[in-house]
């Protein structure tokens, strides 16, 4: 049923008591994905029946976050066959759109180097630092 | 859970008991005072306290059986030490006290002359009326225990009581105790109901419960589920969702059998104790068995709360489930009073000769059951004060009916009395039933909840 | 489509003096599945026999499909399923008994559906039920409830007796029921995490009146908690927008807020010359503190 190269359901971690709606997580899960990379163009995403069945959450919110990432250009529908991650996608948006991304945890770093007293040249090392051990 | 707190509980669980044990007491504690101030020694102001003492012992004595059942089942009750001696303890106190109380106004009402306070013999009237209420009683208790679990044990215990009872020659009249019957008798009964409690104790106490929790089915209800059809048709669908799966032919035929069984019992036991007790048995046969019709009337207890379930399944609007509510206990009313009466029409022409005597009776019981069932179609909004007024009359007219026309058996002259009282009761159906459809159309589930289910008793100490 | 399923409108109901449900709107179309929450006493049950015509309102109407609640139509008492939190069953009778008389007061009846699930729910339906568990009971009524396919299925706290992995099972097959979206469920409940699993639409009830109806995900992203922690004392008198509760102490507040979005944390911040953590909140958690 399905493609070789389709992922299965339990790739996304989905917590339905979280404050994040769940709709919202998949959205962040698949766009993180992508921008890594772990989701190449062309990769058969599982159907909207199987996440919902893995995770036993409503069909609905999941259909509501595909609908969402095709719109966003993400993911393209393929009559009769899975949602496929679309191609040609390299250049994301503009780094503002980019930025909002991670804004959340923007915020959250911020807020823990206040609170430990850390100046913005301590942290801008540290991420440096980090950033420069990877790609 | 302290006994005394128990004894109390068995009293008062329902509001209707507390009702009626309110009302007795009242009438009772009137009449007393009346009699005890030297105001009044009228036979009205006897009856006044006879009455309220019947109308106290009158719910612990038929329900207590059931009630008792109920408590013993409440896990809770296994889990405390001794919970199940104490609920025993506690039922035998009820019906004690009860006892003593009955024993109490008789000797009031009986012994007292023409000064205040008790004239002698009044503590003789007083312990033949407490050994005849306690065995009575202990006896009510026992078939309504068996009603809810027939057990081989309890219904050997309960059927020598009855048979001493019988074979004593209690004559069920409620004017005249028997303070002239001699102490043997006195004693023997006594002895009876203690060996009785004692033997019914040591079954409770004794029986393993896991045994009996695992044994879910009792076998009456067994047998009618045999008997459950379910033929596709909807009507009958409805009715069984209505009523129960109890088929009215199974109804009356179960009601004929438990007919003739009491009077063959009755037969065998007044044969055992000697011929001239023919007439009592007779007598406690043409008593009972009315009040089963009576009872038939008031089986169809609940159906406003029943026909909640209804409303989304059977496709009909408020007025049309009326409808079916009355078709269904005029069905279930006629199948079981129907069958208690032809048992007493041929009890009455084939072996006892009296030629139509009861006849007036049997009408009697009949419009008693009839206004019986269309007062708890009625019933749809629990017990607001103007209910329990109207109760009052039911039960007013239904018990001085039957009074009546059993006296009328021994005195033909009283008969034409008895005409207006089955006009009364035809005009208060009437009036039942235009009400009750008024009240049906806008019934309201949410205050007319189900009868509860046993579960309810959690017993907690 | 565009008629609702049910519809409330100023719904209230006053029983023996105590006001039971005040003022309640809402309004759901089909597809929706929504969850209902709230203490116990807030008023659920009443509030759901009210809409399926039990009771009449004191104030306000209330409708199904088009319908007044207490003068339904036959056919449409037919498309309905009701799971109410007493079960009604008859004691004496067995599973299998119960699922002929249902059958056969239904046109329409579903045998493949119901033998699925009695298998799958584990079920037993030949013993009598006076002596099934307590959860067998409530499976069983839900079963009498699914065999019709109806268009609107109510339940009145149907998985509180199961043990989580029936729970999880039968959550399951209530998203299976309602995955072509022609079915309504409506479902009260205090067990929260399955709300948040299953329903698209949430009413919570507080003390008889609606504290929220709307969209979950919207519930979540539009209420939150800020904790506010300036470098000066407050003002004491401080009104943070669309505040449900605060609580202000010199330089810390804490508030629950509603109609949040993203974009006023900035303008926030700016004003009060704070930092301001915004915390998203689970439905549990915001059940808790809408009631404190």
């Amino acid at each position: 049923m399905q493609a070789a190269t389709s992922l299965p359901a339990r790739l996304f971690v989905l917590q339905p008591s979280s404050g994040v709606p769940i709709y919202r997580q998949l959205v962040d899960q698949v766009q993180r994905m992508v921008a890594s990379g772990q989701l190449a163009p062309g990769t058969a995403l599982p159907s909207v029946r199987e996440v919902a069945e893995l995770h036993a959450v409503n069909p609905m919110t999941i259909s509501k976050a595909y609908a969402l990432l095709e719109g966003e250009g993400l993911l393209q529908r393929n009559r009769g066959k899975a949602m496929t991650v679309a191609a040609g996608r390299r250049n994301q948006g503009t780094l503002a759109q980019r930025l909002r991304q991670v804004e959340p945890q923007v915020e959250a770093l911020v807020l823990a180097a206040r609170q430990l007293e850390l100046d913005a040249s301590d942290l801008a090392e540290a991420i440096r630092r980090k950033m420069g051990g990877k790609s | 859970m302290g006994i005394a707190r128990i004894a109390w509980l068995m009293l008062t669980w329902r509001p209707l008991m507390r009702w009626m044990l309110a009302a007795g007491a009242l009438f009772a504690a009137s009449g007393a005072t009346l009699v005890l101030t030297g105001v009044s020694h009228s036979v009205g102001v006897r009856l006044l306290v006879l009455v309220g003492t019947a109308i106290g012992l009158i719910p612990v004595t038929i329900t207590g059986g059931m009630m008792f059942r109920a408590a013993s089942d409440a896990r809770a009750i296994g889990l405390a030490p001794q919970g199940e001696l104490r609920v025993l303890a506690g039922m035998f106190t009820t019906l004690v006290a009860m006892a003593l109380a009955a024993a109490l106004a008789w000797s009031l009402v009986l012994g007292a002359g023409p000064g205040p306070g008790f004239a002698v013999p009044g503590h003789r009237i007083a312990a033949v009326v407490f050994v005849d209420a306690l065995g009575a009683m202990t006896a009510f208790f026992l078939a309504s225990y068996s009603l809810t679990r027939p057990r081989i044990p309890v219904l050997a215990i309960l059927g020598p009581l009855l048979a001493v009872g019988l074979i004593l020659g209690i004559e069920p009249d409620p004017h005249f105790p028997r303070p002239d019957s001699p102490n043997s008798e006195v004693f023997t009964l006594l002895a009876a109901t203690v060996l009785a409690w004692l033997g019914f104790g040591t079954w409770f106490l004794g029986r393993s419960r896991l045994r009996t929790r695992a044994h879910g089915t009792n076998t009456i209800p067994w047998l009618l589920s045999r008997w459950v059809r379910v033929t596709g048709v909807r009507p009958q669908s409805l009715r069984i969702v209505l009523a129960g799966p109890l088929d009215a032919r199974m109804t009356a035929a179960l009601t004929f059998a438990a007919c003739l069984a009491l009077f063959a019992f009755i037969e065998i036991v007044t044969w055992l104790g000697g011929t001239s007790r023919h007439h009592g048995g007779a007598i406690l046969f043409f008593l009972v068995v009315p009040y089963m019709a009576v009872a038939a009337g008031s089986a169809t207890g609940a159906l406003p709360g029943r026909a909640r379930s209804l409303w989304l399944l059977g496709g009909l609007d408020r007025l049309g489930l009326f409808h079916l509510a009355e078709a269904s206990a005029w069905r279930q009313f006629a199948a079981s009073a129907g069958a208690a009466l032809l048992a007493c029409v041929l009890v009455d022409e084939f072996l006892l000769h009296s030629h139509g005597t009861e006849i007036p009776l049997l009408v009697i019981a009949g419009f008693a059951g009839v206004s019986m069932f269309y007062f708890q179609l009625f019933r749809t909004k629990g017990w607001p004060v103007g209910d329990i007024a109207v109760s009052a009359l039911v039960c007013a007219l239904w018990s001085g009916g039957i009074g009546l026309a059993q006296e009328s058996a021994r005195s033909p002259q009283l008969l034409p009395w008895l005409a207006p009282i089955l006009l009364l009761d035809a005009a208060l159906v009437l009036l039942l039933r235009w009400r009750a459809r008024r009240r049906w159309q806008v019934i309201d589930w949410r205050v007319c909840k189900r009868p509860p289910t046993w579960k309810g008793w959690t017993g907690s100490s | 489509m565009s008629q609702p399923v049910l519809s409330a409108r100023g719904l209230g109901k006053v029983i023996k003096g105590r006001t039971i449900l005040k003022d309640v709107h809402v309004e759901e179309h089909r597809g929706s599945v929504i969850g209902v929450i709230g203490r116990n006493g807030a008023g659920k049950t009443t509030l759901l026999d009210i809409l399926l015509g039990f009771s009449p309102p004191t104030s306000g109407e209330s409708r199904l499909f088009g319908h007044d609640s207490l003068a339904l139509p036959a056919t449409v008492k037919g498309r309905i399923g009701f799971v109410p939190q007493q079960d009604e069953l008859i004691p004496m009778i067995t599973g299998a008994q119960h699922l002929a008389l249902h059958s056969s007061l239904h046109p329409r009846w579903n045998g493949d559906l119901v033998a699925r699930l009695a298998r799958t729910w584990e079920v037993p339906l030949d013993r009598p039920v006076q002596i099934l568990s307590v959860g067998e009971r409530q499976k069983l009524s839900s079963l009498l409830a699914l065999g019709h396919d109806p268009e609107l299925l109510v339940l009145d706290e149907p998985a509180a007796s199961l043990d989580p992995l029936a729970r999880r099972r039968f959550l399951q097959e209530l998203l299976e029921i309602s995955s072509d979206r022609t079915r309504t469920i409506l479902f009260s409940t205090h067990i929260v995490s399955d709300l948040e699993r299953v329903a698209d639409r949430i009413w919570i009830l507080r003390e008889g009146a609606l504290a929220w109806s709307g969209d979950l995900d919207t519930l979540k992203e539009s209420v939150v908690r800020l904790q506010v922690r300036a470098r000066r004392a407050l003002p004491a008198g401080l009104a943070l927008p669309h505040a449900l509760r605060q609580q202000v102490r010199e330089t810390w507040a804490s508030a629950l807020v509603s109609q949040w979005s993203p974009g006023e944390v900035q303008d926030l911040r700016d004003s009060l010359d704070a930092e301001i953590e915004v915390q998203s909140l689970g439905l549990e958690d915001l059940f808790v503190e809408l009631h404190a």
